[in-house]
């Protein structure tokens, strides 16, 4: 299965409401799951953590309602609960909500009804994410893979998919530039073509401590690509 | 006029250069010895210098490079010249604080649109750029650093030194393969957003991961479930 798909689980006794839910979620996005009691329930949360959670009020052994504030440690803060009932008392409503619901849908439920809550609450994002502190970030590295459109004896012409500042040192590597006798830390953005070219994605580089080596095959490269023009 | 202080111990060159740079307009100051550079280097102000590496006397040009960063910061546009072309001696140079580095023998045109660019300004050095004709190799690779501070089911948000482009293919490599347990180079993903936070002016984009990449998607998965 696809990791891209929600798995969802579905707590109603009424398997006339839990089928038509599960009908409303498109199958190529959600995968559901129909318990009818509260034990099934925590049978499933022990071993799942479901996206979404769409939770009856009225049930058998335990409403709805005591079911978030007793089981409040096993629905998954990743969660996403949606209370799916036919009570429309103000007071169940705020009790719910207060409770940790993210929405609440008044039965019968509709296509409508439950995309818009789902679509609501998801937003394209995904539930499972973890947040790095300010002292646990990360350290990477990126590569991105740009164009050498031209080349002198003092700077470069490129066309790449970051914008760069004036002045920065950025690292390039590439075929075209080890052949030539580079190093990849040789390179400074300058901005001496940015009022020349027509896009934002071409860049003047500027480099520093070339060898006569370097500086020679470049000449060799401009002549033998002069002949070519002729 | 701006001016240009420079040592070097060959007296041929010494005098090759001073008459290359007067003849652009260039007040110059030469010195021989690292001992001469520094005595006048107060008093003459230049606007630029030009180093000799291999000098001798007190001791080589790399710490007449540092002696002069300490005493007036990074402001002082230092060019190198030396007679060694090694990738680690230019690099050597360039950590030590000078801005470039030009081998010997000088080519008086790279030097002079050299010291115009840092001393005009870089509009102003004017060596002509060529277009690579088509059809050649012309890929290269941009790498840059960042820090990965949320990473969900789909993608990771991280802070990176520049704006990267909408829709972009970038390959991260580092800490977070060994964090997830992967063993390849990197991970392939698509920049989704990229965004400026206003108050604390990071530059904060969003890259989803491929979707056929099961063994990452996995991973991922259970790294978040599991932390």
């Amino acid at each position: 299965m696809s990791k891209r798909i929600k798995e969802v689980l579905i707590i109603d006794d009424d398997p006339i409401s839990s089928k038509l839910v599960n009908r409303f979620l498109p199958t190529d996005e959600f995968h559901a799951v129909e318990v009818s009691c509260i034990s099934e329930a925590v049978e499933y949360l022990l071993e799942n953590t479901p996206h979404i959670i769409f939770l009856d009020i009225m049930l058998p052994e335990m409403s709805g309602l005591e079911f978030q504030q007793e089981c409040k440690d096993l629905i998954p803060k990743e969660s996403i609960l949606i209370m799916l009932s036919s009570r429309t008392e103000k007071k169940v409503i705020h009790k719910a909500m207060q409770n940790g619901a993210a929405d609440y849908i008044i039965k019968p439920a509709t296509r409508n009804t439950v995309m818009t809550a789902v679509k609501k609450h998801l937003k394209g994002q995904s539930v499972f994410s973890k947040d790095f502190l300010p002292n646990e970030m990360l350290d990477c590295t990126m590569t991105v893979q740009a164009e050498l459109k031209a080349l002198g004896e003092t700077d470069l012409l490129i066309h790449s998919p970051i914008k760069f500042e004036s002045e920065e040192k950025i690292r390039i590597t590439g075929k075209v530039l080890s052949d030539i006798g580079f190093s990849e830390d040789q390179f400074i953005v300058n901005s001496k073509y940015l009022n020349k070219v027509s896009s934002a994605k071409y860049t003047g580089v500027t480099f520093r401590g070339a060898s006569n080596k370097v500086i020679k095959n470049i000449r060799g490269m401009i002549i033998r690509w002069n002949k070519l023009f002729d | 006029m701006k001016k240009i202080q420079l040592v070097d111990d060959g007296p041929i060159i010494r005098k090759l250069l001073k008459k290359t740079l007067e003849k652009s307009n260039y007040e110059v100051m030469d010195n021989s010895t690292t001992k001469e550079f520094l005595e006048n280097f107060s008093e003459f102000e230049p606007d630029l210098c030009l180093i000799d590496i291999n000098i001798d006397d007190i001791g080589d040009g790399l710490v007449l490079i540092k002696a002069i960063r300490n005493k007036i910061g990074n402001t002082l546009p230092i060019i190198v010249i030396s007679s060694h072309e090694d990738t680690r001696d230019i690099n050597l140079a360039l950590n030590a604080g000078a801005n470039d580095y030009i081998c010997k023998p000088v080519d008086s045109m790279i030097l002079l649109a050299k010291v115009a660019s840092f001393l005009n300004g870089v509009n102003e050095s004017s060596l002509p750029i060529f277009n690579l004709p088509s059809g050649s190799d012309n890929t290269i690779y941009i790498s840059q650093d960042l820090q990965i501070k949320t990473i969900n089911e789909y993608g990771v948000e991280f802070i990176c030194p520049d704006y990267i482009y909408q829709n972009t293919y970038i390959n991260i490599s580092g800490y977070i393969l060994k964090l997830l347990g992967l063993d390849r180079d990197d991970i392939r993903l698509k920049v989704i957003s990229t965004e400026i936070n206003k108050e604390t002016d990071q530059i904060i984009s969003y890259a989803q991961f491929q979707e056929d990449d099961e063994e990452l998607l996995n991973k991922v998965r259970d790294y978040i479930v599991n932390s």
